[in-house]
């Protein structure tokens, strides 16, 4: 995706729905050109900030097969969208955990990820109880 | 002055003895803690019996061996049965008034039992391991306010030095000095290979400036939360004084595991049986009860809890209960109790059993490890306390000998229980964080 077609994109839950699916294409050029300069993943608690970073952590995630299985529900606040989805990968599995309720909180600036934090997504055991 | 204490038990996730200044540590990382166990008893070894989290508090709640309880893992293949006994079900019904400030439910029901009042503030957060001693405090504070006037039992666990080591930007400066990004720095590369070490360098070891490459500055994370958690034990003991509770309350410190730093090539996790992660601190404060600087050499473990609060709080001991009081140790009224021999397991990251002596340790695995580690290792702790040299091969007679002597204590607690296999093979290594 070219730098004019970001900014032609200014709806922002199709802007992160296009990058789901890049992540999903395994393209990992397009997927780092949704990012902003010095833009930053925190993924649970650690931090990857810098292109290098950014790269190395797509591509770990690629090696581990990580899969969106569902998308549970998507809102947008402003310039930040929320996801709430499932998730599996063969990391997980090997902790044999065959899926988990994650929740990425994607913040855009100017057409582009500014801040992405990928995590667990809290579920209340009593939930529907 | 009521007719019963009120009991405090104050649980510290991941908290090893020898990181505390009152087991020796050089570091200023408890000074709350050991001002607190200046004013009672400190017991010297305290041996985890079940490792890790919810295989040892269910050993502390139901005065039982884990090979009584059967929960010897993480993991949804676990229950407890509803025969065994439960500490704050036995005090609730002996009228105490009965709160946890903890999240273990969330994951495992059993431990909601008894609580009348159960307070999870980690409800917050998406992991429940992140909530900090500010936000428990923030819930037992004034909950121990509003209930002073009746018996209470409660027990507050705290997370702070459990992983990931994120410590308020407060205590940045404690501890450290160098570079923890080095990119030169390879001593991490081996834990990179374990499936435990894969997420951590994916997640809580990555920092904005880089990866963490420098142990001594994870240890230093490690320290600083303990120092996170300490300055919360203060925080907590002061509301205690505060609102006249002190003289009347009986207040337990400990442990549930240690934590394996860098030690035997397990970095930053409770599985080994090695007595970093199975030696945790153990602290009383009974005022007019326990004389202050009191220290008990004896071997103790988390099923003798429950019978020693019980009998200080004078209630019936349940039978089912196969751990000791030993109040008469902390007391001074006797010395009939302890432990010559200390047994524990785990079957969550890896298998094995280990039996303790007063001088030798052996560790009996029923499968292989991540690590490659000799299905049996016998260490003597007083040459080598660090458990550093495995002298199995070389003193086979002793080696075999305590086996004879685990495996028979493994075959009689089962045939007591009328079962006959060895939980660890019955379930499994789990691999299961929750």
């Amino acid at each position: 995706m070219t730098q004019d077609s970001h900014v032609a994109t200014t709806d922002a839950q199709t802007l992160v729905q296009s990058y789901l699916d890049a992540f999903a294409a395994r393209d990992l050029a397009r997927c780092l050109d949704f990012y902003a300069e010095g833009a930053e993943v925190k993924f649970v608690s650690g931090v990857y900030a810098g292109r290098a970073a950014l790269e190395e952590w797509h591509k770990e995630r690629f090696a581990a097969d990580l899969q969106i299985l569902r998308v549970d529900s998507v809102s947008v606040d402003r310039d930040t969208v929320k996801i709430d989805l499932m998730l599996a990968s063969n990391r997980l599995k090997f902790f044999r955990i065959n899926s988990l309720a994650a929740r990425a909180t994607v913040r855009l600036d100017a057409g582009r990820i500014r801040e992405a934090h990928f995590g667990p997504r809290f579920t209340d055991p009593f939930e529907g109880w | 002055m009521k007719d019963r204490p009120n009991i405090l038990v104050i649980a510290i996730d991941s908290l090893r003895a020898d990181h505390l200044g009152c087991y020796g540590y050089p570091h200023a990382t408890s000074p709350n803690i050991d001002a607190f166990a200046r004013e009672g008893a400190l017991v010297e070894r305290f041996v985890c019996a079940g490792l890790p989290t919810h295989p040892s508090f269910t050993t502390l709640y139901t005065g039982q061996h884990p090979i009584t309880h059967g929960i010897v893992a993480h993991g949804p293949r676990n229950a407890l049965g509803k025969d065994s006994p439960f500490l704050p079900q036995v005090l609730l019904e002996e009228g105490y008034t009965t709160c946890a400030v903890d999240n273990l439910a969330t994951g495992r029901l059993w431990f909601r039992r008894g609580f009348e009042y159960y307070i999870d503030p980690s409800m917050r957060h998406s992991l429940y391991i992140d909530v900090t001693s500010e936000e428990l405090n923030a819930r037992a504070i004034p909950w121990l306010k509003a209930h002073a006037d009746e018996p209470f039992f409660m027990l507050i666990h705290y997370w702070d030095p459990h992983w990931p080591f994120n410590p308020p930007a407060r205590y940045q400066h404690l501890f450290y000095e160098g570079n923890p990004t080095d990119p030169g720095n390879r001593a991490l590369e081996r834990w990179w290979q374990h499936p435990l070490g894969a997420v951590a360098k994916d997640t809580w070891m990555r920092r904005p400036e880089g990866l963490i490459t420098d142990p001594d500055y994870i240890t230093a994370l490690y320290d600083r939360e303990i120092r996170h958690v300490d300055d919360g034990v203060g925080a907590l003991l002061g509301a205690l004084d505060r609102f006249g509770l002190s003289d009347d309350t009986v207040v337990v410190l400990l442990g549930d595991h240690g934590e394996s730093l860098v030690e035997h090539g397990i970095f930053f996790d409770h599985h080994g049986l090695y007595d970093v992660t199975l030696h945790v601190p153990f602290l009383v404060r009974w005022p007019g009860h326990v004389a202050p600087g009191t220290r008990l050499a004896r071997m103790l473990q988390h099923h003798d809890i429950a019978p020693t609060l019980l009998d200080a709080a004078g209630v019936r001991i349940p039978r089912e209960m196969d751990g000791e009081s030993f109040l008469g140790l902390l007391t001074g009224a006797s010395d009939a109790a302890g432990r010559e021999r200390a047994v524990s397991c785990e079957c969550t990251w890896q298998a094995k059993w280990s039996l303790r002596t007063d001088r030798h340790k052996l560790i009996l695995a029923r499968a292989p490890d991540l690590y490659g580690s000799p299905e049996r290792e016998l260490y003597d702790l007083a040459a080598d306390p660090r458990e550093e040299r495995n002298m199995a091969d070389e003193n086979p007679e002793l080696a075999a000998a305590l086996t004879d002597e685990l495996e028979s204590w493994i075959a009689t607690r089962l045939s007591a229980l009328g079962r006959s296999e060895d939980p660890l093979r019955q379930h499994g290594i789990s691999l299961n964080f929750s």
